[in-house]
């Protein structure tokens, strides 16, 4: 009997536990997975196109290969044909109408975002060189530092008993300027000088008068700050003047279709992105990775890392500001333009190098 | 040539110029049109050329056409040209040319290729020396005095060999001699058996030279008939000193 | 290199490449006396259509180049036919007709962009360096002397048409006066139509040797247009001798310009041209 009653007791028990954990189970709803969303502002069509196109793509492929984790990631990509105008409409479509949590920017976007990131407290991630844009608290930048792309230009000029350099540059963009001006800055305790620095606004077409003036002051190299298709316009049009001077840049003929006006001339530029990368991208869009994809690819791994580590819960995303502390606390990280740090001020800086067109196709020279 | 009008009526906001008018221009006369300013006189040119569309009524031209929409590059193919009351020529181009641009076939082709041919030129000649611009010829319009712009248009008028012409106050201000110009080819175009218009304010000119007169009062038929009986008419004479 | 024998030749060619626009664009506006804005986005239909048939599908130059002419002159004489005939019809003010003429030029640029894509393109296989020629100090290339016999032959040509033929009578008369030409037994709205054909074809001309020169882009209408505008109104508008002058001073005021001062004023001293012109000689320099 009194054994009967233990099972029995026992049994009840068993039952009651079993029941109050289903019971249990059954009133938990299922988890809701918070979303992050990421906007992304740059050119998808025109001639820069190609630019905004491959950072959508890394942005894709980043989300593919990180599957599936505590949260989901939402993208918003704007095009904004790197016209400021459409630029400033777009941040503001992203803010107020999608109210993303993190933008990816690079052109104009980027100075334009600035303040608007840090009014709507969100993080902002620049495809830029510009060295007052991160801020460490809302802005942030991942790109090979100004200062180190003219470094080695310098060093290179040296290198090759180049004294004195002819500038065409525009003004219209602010990288361009930014650039100039560490150029500038670099050359101060050398014997290189800019014999003759040519301004002009983006879109001109008809540079030979400013060939004209720049021709009598016979400079060793002609450096050419502006993207496509000035870049190629400036370097015809001096050949057209009769000037057989070589020619280099920062980042340019990387990018150019007409490589033959720059065939076997060097130039700087920011490191190539990692083969693990370039192949992936290859196979997953049948194209190389255009220049920023692989800085693109950086920031939604570095962005997602911060985030699933500062977050507690699936269903709540994290505030800006922890996942600002996550992102300042990664100073190792395996990117696909080398070993990324990111800066207490914001910067994620990747690697520069010496390259060269030969037979049409950019390469890397040792250095 | 003949022209009838039937019922003819133009509206400007609030006033009638033209009311209800029907009045017929027959081919180897001069018609006077007379009656005080603001009566129609010109309103009537401007529906018969094209230049206003009309908003009721009939022009019926030959007994046989009736129209009642004119088109203002229809206007030389029913035989009809006109003067303006204010002097309006081609200012930009030559004399010569403001004559030459009227001898002109219109087909691309000859247009765009084709200089003038001799009959042109000669006809030109012909018709610039009639209203004495010849030693003018090559002198830009606008370079003219009143009198000889005034010429050059009736000229021009002249030039394209109308049927029914329609002149708006063709002596206005010109000299003795000049009008005596104006008056010969008015004649000659009635003896070769043109319909001709003629508007003046000068009775005697209206008495010396018209055939036949209608006289306009706001916009209405007042009278009409020889021009010794009509302007003889009490109410036509009231119509003028009312004024 | 001589500097100033440089420049001038540079004045030359930027006011030849000016007067290209500015021809087609006084010659619409003697005759219709309304500012086409869409005139420049005829010179981008002649630039795509030899892209079209020379570079993308392997035609030969000559018939495309004549294509090319010969479709911007059409979809000039269609926007009349279509847009501004209807519009003089109802006797819509002449800024009506600007209005409707910008929003045309932004829809055909719309549709070469969608077409062909927003990108700068070159019409020659590859930026290919023109051969080019020594004069006294100077050197010239090959298109820009191209160029220069275009405009001086076009010049020419117009104004054999509007003195020696009956057509260039007829333009001249309804430039005058169009009531008047009306009644004197022109086809006004055939002349303009005609007008249009030829203004902007020769647009479309300009279009593709500036695409030879430089390259092409669908917004290449714009830049060109405002450029047209400012020769014609220094060079007195409507007046087609006008737009040769301004097309001249105009190249000249901007290459001597950034001489002395830098590169990115350029527009501005062209904008500069512009206003000093309205508020010291409306007329331009050889006036109506
Ligand atoms: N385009 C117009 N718009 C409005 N009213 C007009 C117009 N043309 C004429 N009128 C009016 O129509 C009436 C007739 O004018 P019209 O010019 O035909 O007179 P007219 O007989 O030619 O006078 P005049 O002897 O002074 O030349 C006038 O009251 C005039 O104000
Ligand atoms: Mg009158």
């Amino acid at each position: 009997m009194k054994k009967t009653a233990k099972i029995i007791i026992g049994v009840v028990a068993a039952v009651m536990v079993v029941s109050a954990a289903y019971v249990h189970s059954m009133s938990k709803k299922p988890v809701v997975k918070d979303t992050f969303k990421i906007g992304m502002i740059a050119p998808l069509t025109g001639d820069a196109g190609f630019v905004g196109v491959g950072m959508k793509n890394a942005l894709l492929m980043a989300r593919e290969q990180w599957g599936d984790g505590r949260y989901n990631y939402e993208f918003v990509f704007e095009d904004d044909q790197l016209d400021p105008k459409l630029s400033a409409s777009a941040a503001q479509k992203l803010l107020n109408v999608d109210k993303v949590d993190a933008i990816v920017t690079v052109g104009h976007a980027p100075r334009i975002t600035v303040p608007l990131a840090r009014q709507h407290d969100i993080i902002h991630f620049a495809i830029a060189v510009q060295k007052d844009i991160p801020d460490g608290v809302n802005n942030f930048t991942h790109w090979a530092p100004s200062v180190k792309l003219n470094g080695l230009l310098i060093k290179e000029m040296q290198k090759r008993g180049i004294k004195k350099v002819g500038v065409f540059r525009t003004t219209s963009l602010e990288a361009w300027v930014a650039y100039y001006n560490d150029f500038l800055d670099g050359i101060k305790n050398t014997d290189i000088r800019v014999v003759t620095d040519q301004t002009f606004k983006k879109g001109e077409k008809d540079f030979r008068s400013l060939i004209a003036r720049a021709k009598p002051t016979n400079p060793d190299i002609y450096l050419i700050f502006v993207e496509t298709p000035e870049l190629e316009i400036v370097a015809k049009q001096i050949r057209e003047a009769g000037i057989n001077t070589p020619f280099t840049t920062l980042e340019g003929f990387e990018v150019t279709e007409q490589p033959e006006l720059f065939e076997g001339y060097w130039y700087v530029s920011p490191v190539e992105p990692s083969e693990e990368f370039s192949k992936a991208y290859e196979a997953r869009f049948g194209k190389r990775p255009p220049v920023c994809s692989p800085n693109a690819y950086d920031i939604f791994n570095l962005l997602a890392t911060a985030v699933e580590r500062a977050g507690s819960s699936p269903s709540k995303k994290p505030a800006t500001e922890q996942i600002v502390r996550e992102l300042k606390k990664i100073k190792s990280f395996p990117g696909a333009l080398g070993d990324l740090l990111v800066s207490d001020n914001g910067m994620v800086m990747s690697g520069v190098q010496l390259k060269m067109i030969k037979n049409g196709k950019p390469v890397a020279l040792e250095h | 040539m003949k022209i009838e009008i039937r019922n003819l009526t133009k509206r400007f906001d609030g006033v009638t110029a033209v009311n209800n008018l029907s009045l017929t221009l027959e081919g180897g006369k001069i018609t006077g049109i007379v009656g005080p300013n603001g009566s129609g006189k010109t309103t009537l040119v401007n529906l018969l050329s094209g230049f206003l569309p009309i908003d009721g009524g009939t022009v019926i031209l030959d007994d046989a056409i009736a129209v009642k929409k004119i088109r203002p590059h229809k206007i030389k193919s029913y035989g009809i040209t006109r003067t303006f009351q204010d002097i309006r020529l081609f200012e930009q181009m030559s004399v010569m040319d403001n004559i030459l641009v009227v001898l002109t076939e219109r087909n691309l082709w000859c247009a765009l290729f084709e200089c003038h041919n001799p009959g042109h030129l000669q006809k030109a000649e012909e018709v610039l020396r009639m209203i004495d611009l010849w030693d003018k010829r090559d002198e830009p319009a606008s370079s003219l005095s009143y009198g000889q712009r005034k010429l050059l248009e009736i000229g021009r008028a002249v030039s394209m060999e109308a049927r029914v012409y329609l002149f708006d106050e063709p002596f206005a201000g010109l000299f003795p001699g000049m009008a005596g110009i104006v008056e010969s080819i008015l004649k000659q175009l009635r003896n070769q058996g043109c319909a001709v218009v003629l508007i003046e304010h000068d009775m005697d000119l209206i008495r010396g030279l018209t055939d036949y007169v209608f006289v306009l009062d706001s916009g209405v038929l007042l009278a009409e008939g020889r021009p010794h009986e009509v302007l003889r008419d009490r109410k036509v004479v009231e119509a003028y000193i009312g004024n | 290199m001589d500097i100033l024998t440089q420049l001038v030749i540079n004045g030359i060619i930027a006011g030849a490449i000016y007067t290209l626009i500015a021809l087609g664009f006084n010659l619409i506006y003697g005759a219709t006396k309304f500012f086409n804005i869409a005139h420049g986005v005829f010179a981008a239909i002649g630039g795509y259509t030899v892209f079209f048939f020379f570079k993308l599908s392997g035609a030969a130059l000559v018939p495309s180049i004549l294509a090319g002419v010969l479709l911007a002159g059409i979809a000039g004489m269609l926007s009349d036919k279509l847009v501004f005939l209807p519009l003089r019809r109802k006797r819509g003010s002449s800024v009506i007709m600007l209005v409707a003429s910008l929003g045309l030029f932004t829809a055909l640029q719309a549709v070469i962009a969608i077409m062909f894509s927003n990108r700068f393109q070159t019409l020659t296989d590859i930026f290919n360096i023109q051969k080019t020629y020594q004069i006294f100090s100077g050197v010239i290339t090959r298109i820009h002397i191209v160029i220069i016999i275009t405009v001086v032959s076009l010049t020419i040509g117009l104004f054999l048409m509007l003195n020696r033929t009956k057509f260039g009578k007829a333009v001249k008369a309804i430039s005058d006066d169009d009531e008047v030409a009306r009644i004197i037994g022109i086809d006004t709205d055939r002349v303009i139509g005609y007008v249009f054909f030829i203004g902007s074809a020769i647009a479309g001309l300009g279009g593709i040797l500036i695409g030879f020169d430089t390259g092409i882009m669908p917004t290449m209408g714009m830049g060109l247009l405002l450029k047209g505008v400012i020769a014609s109104i220094v060079g007195g508008v409507g007046n087609i001798y006008g737009s040769v002058c301004g097309g001249l001073l105009l190249g000249f005021v901007e290459n001597f310009g950034v001489w002395k001062i830098s590169g990115e004023w350029k527009d501005a001293i062209a904008f500069g041209l512009l206003i000093i012109f309205l508020l010291f000689r409306p007329q331009g320099v050889l006036g109506k």
